[in-house]
């Protein structure tokens, strides 16, 4: 009774506070359009039909990376009332809307004496009537594509406020041949599936699970040579050089790099137990992190360098556990039924993505770093080995559709939307996606 | 003879020194090298200097403060330079834009302020609606058969049951449906895709101010009132989620769909954009 004495004083001392004849509705919008955002993006000007060439080469890339994250879709050029004349004129933003853009990208190519192109591009709001951005690049020509990765990027950081991932590539398992005598060689890609390019050739060895150092251009993996127990290595991609890290009577594997590129996290077994190490790269010291009769592995560490996570099945089934940077107080945060796998911590810190088997399910799915929140994204016959584009948003992994089909590369938004399939020349598993190039 | 055998001996030991030096390096993976050709980004300033676009300049680009060699004659501290550009500049905006916020909008001015003369009315509608929650909160808390539900919704809920109370105020506040509406309208403008995946969606919250015309179009810009803490906080996402939330008020335009005789009712909202509902975090 008192209570509602109470709050019958507050409700008219509000409403005198408020009474002002034109009172405002307040109306909370909580639901939203999940549509990609319709955007336009004409051709990019050239100074004659070379550049005009490579201005509409930049074009379909930029297009083509928008439309990939999903969050955008190109409006068809056939449907641009205003031809844009140059890239430094304000444009008829009416004319943008009647078409229902709301951004418009508008880019143009110079070419310099000295060879290089330089591409140059503004985001306009087009309701606003507002530039959200402007950037300028400067590369041979040749790389055109490159600088299209770049511009995508700057579009997609405008507009979503995140770094953009376009400008990345993928080292991935290559399988060639029949499922029983399957090839497996080491190929890496742009993010986009152009340039694939062979790393290893095959013939010696055979390279799994590989992961891409989160500051260089360097690779870790796990290799059998020679009918020998599977050791990790390192593989700088630019200069071809590899090296063994370490040699251990047991075998190395489930490889993965600090987040500052400097030590490699890896499982070790030995006399059949395998547990988490720590090698710092630069003296090669090893570290153990745990030390349990169960199954230690896959290792992965928060981008504050504070905790990792890991898979165990110490608690009778294979589990996710995080832990302290220094191996300390292990806390299982997967509960569900089935079995949790390879862990991978999200860039961005937020969240873990892993691979779930439940009932002879596969999924791929994220969970928050204390174990709540879990959210399954996909599901397969065989879904498995997420990797995370260096801004924390979107997740690729490999999916065998169905018993011994080809592997392929998919990839995914971290809200479970715009699930679409890599292009890939053929086989391909174990993805590994780079941090941006330079 | 000698001569012969000792050449073959010498022969063979340098093939076999050959082999061993150079067999490892046949047998060794081939390894493709795939450099990365760098990319050298040109300042944003250097771009958005050289533009005729009258309208970059009043934006506070932060990269303003870069010093600027070509096409600048006079070094001009930092005080906007108004488009002293050389570009002929078709300039198909009759608007001049001034600093920031100042009528950018060349649209959409027909109406007069506010001097609505035709004030509450008797109004044969049932429902009342008081502003958010006050009296429909307590209704709630009297009849405590409802569940618990996002504020807005409780209000709204609440109204339609509880059609007998429902006389106490003028009648001079919007129905659940037409507050519906205009909810259902802007959602349906507001593109949030981008802000849905982002980190803390529940900081992201944008809050709108805005008056319509009788013709349901907007009368003067959205004023984005924690536009202040936006851009305070560094917080790019917040920043979208701003830019995105505008745009839907704008591109959703114009709101033809309330009753002409109760302008006064609809002529002014404040829209909350709450993303955080939809990350299913």
């Amino acid at each position: 009774m008192i209570r509602l004495a109470i709050a019958t004083m507050a409700a008219l001392a509000a409403a005198i506070a408020a009474t002002p004849a034109a009172a405002r509705v307040r109306i909370d919008i909580t639901q939203a359009n999940v549509e990609p955002m319709p955007v336009a993006a004409p051709d990019f000007l050239g100074q004659d039909s070379k550049s005009s060439e490579i201005g509409r080469d930049i074009t379909g890339v930029i297009m083509s990376d928008l439309d990939r994250s999903g969050l955008f879709s190109v409006i068809d050029q056939r449907a641009y009332i205003e031809k844009l004349t140059s890239v430094n004129v304000r444009p008829r933003f009416a004319d943008w809307r009647i078409i229902n853009a709301q951004v418009l990208i508008a880019g143009e190519v110079k070419q310099d004496p000295d060879g290089r192109i330089e591409v140059s591009t503004r985001v306009w709001d087009v309701y606003s009537n507002e530039q959200l951005g402007a950037v300028s690049f400067k590369t041979p020509a040749d790389n055109w594509r490159r600088a299209a990765h770049k511009v995508a990027d700057f579009v997609y950081k405008s507009l979503t406020g995140e770094e953009g991932y376009f400008d990345t590539r993928v080292v991935f398992v290559y399988e060639t041949g029949p499922k029983e005598k399957r090839t497996k060689r080491l190929m890496i890609m742009d993010q986009d599936g152009a340039n694939p390019v062979l790393l290893t050739d095959g013939q010696r060895y055979e390279a799994l699970t590989p992961r891409f150092s989160p500051t260089q251009q360097q690779i870790t993996y796990m290799a059998f040579f020679d009918n020998k127990p599977g050791q990790v290595y390192l593989f700088n991609i630019e200069t071809g050089e590899q090296e063994q890290l370490g040699t251990f009577r047991g075998m190395t594997f489930a490889p993965r790099f600090t987040p500052d590129g400097t030590s490699v996290l890896m499982s070790m077994e030995r006399n059949g137990n395998s547990d988490v190490f720590k090698m710092d790269l630069a003296t090669r010291r090893l570290t153990r992190l745990t030390d349990n009769p169960g199954i230690d592995t896959s290792p992965t560490m928060s981008p504050d360098g504070r905790r990792v996570a890991f898979t165990s099945d110490r608690g009778g089934s294979e589990q996710i556990y995080v832990m302290n940077a220094d191996g300390s107080s292990p806390k299982r945060i997967t509960f569900g039924e089935g079995r949790y796998e390879t862990p991978v911590w999200s860039p961005r810190g937020d969240l873990i993505a892993f691979t779930r088997l439940y009932k002879g399910r596969f999924y791929i799915g994220v969970i928050r770093p204390d174990g709540q929140g879990e959210r399954l994204l996909t599901e397969s016959y065989l879904d498995e080995g997420p990797t995370w584009a260096p801004n924390g948003r979107v997740l690729m992994f490999f999916r065998e559709p169905s018993p011994g089909a080809n592997p392929q590369l998919w990839s995914v938004d971290l809200t479970g939307r715009n699930l679409r399939r890599v292009r890939t020349p053929g086989g391909a598993s174990d993805p590994a996606w780079s941090p941006p190039l330079p | 003879m000698r001569f012969g055998v000792a050449a073959s001996i010498l022969l063979h030991a340098c093939l076999i020194g050959f082999a061993f030096v150079s067999l490892p390096s046949f047998l060794r993976t081939k390894i493709i090298e795939a450099p990365v050709v760098p990319i050298e980004l040109i300042s944003e300033a250097e771009l958005a200097k050289e533009t005729s676009v009258p309208a970059a300049a009043p934006k506070p680009k932060p990269e303003e403060k870069k010093p600027e060699p070509e096409e600048k004659p006079a070094p001009q501290p930092k005080a906007e330079e108004k488009a002293p550009e050389p570009e002929p500049a078709p300039l198909p905006e009759p608007k001049k834009e001034e600093p920031k916020k100042e009528e950018p909008k060349p649209e959409a001015k027909k109406e007069e302020p506010k001097p609505p003369v035709e004030k509450p009315k008797p109004t044969p509608k049932p429902k009342p609606k008081n502003d958010d929650l006050d009296l429909d909160a307590l209704s709630a808390l009297v009849d405590k058969a409802k569940k618990e539900a996002p504020s807005g919704e409780v209000a709204d809920a609440v109204e339609e049951a509880d059609q007998p109370r429902a006389r106490i105020g003028t009648g001079d506040r919007l129905t659940a449906s037409e507050i519906d509406k205009m909810r259902a309208a802007i959602s349906r403008c507001w593109n949030a895709g981008a802000i849905i995946g982002a980190p803390n969606p529940e900081k992201l919250i944008v809050v709108i101010d805005i008056d319509l015309n009788r013709d349901g179009s907007l009368k003067g810009d959205p004023r984005v009132v924690n536009a202040l803490e936006i851009s305070l906080s560094g917080n790019r996402f917040w920043q979208v989620a701003q830019q995105n939330a505008v745009r839907a008020v704008i591109a959703c335009q114009p709101y033809d769909f309330f009753d002409q005789t109760r302008y006064n009712e609809w002529s002014a909202f404040s829209l909350h954009f709450d993303p955080s509902q939809m990350a299913g975090f």
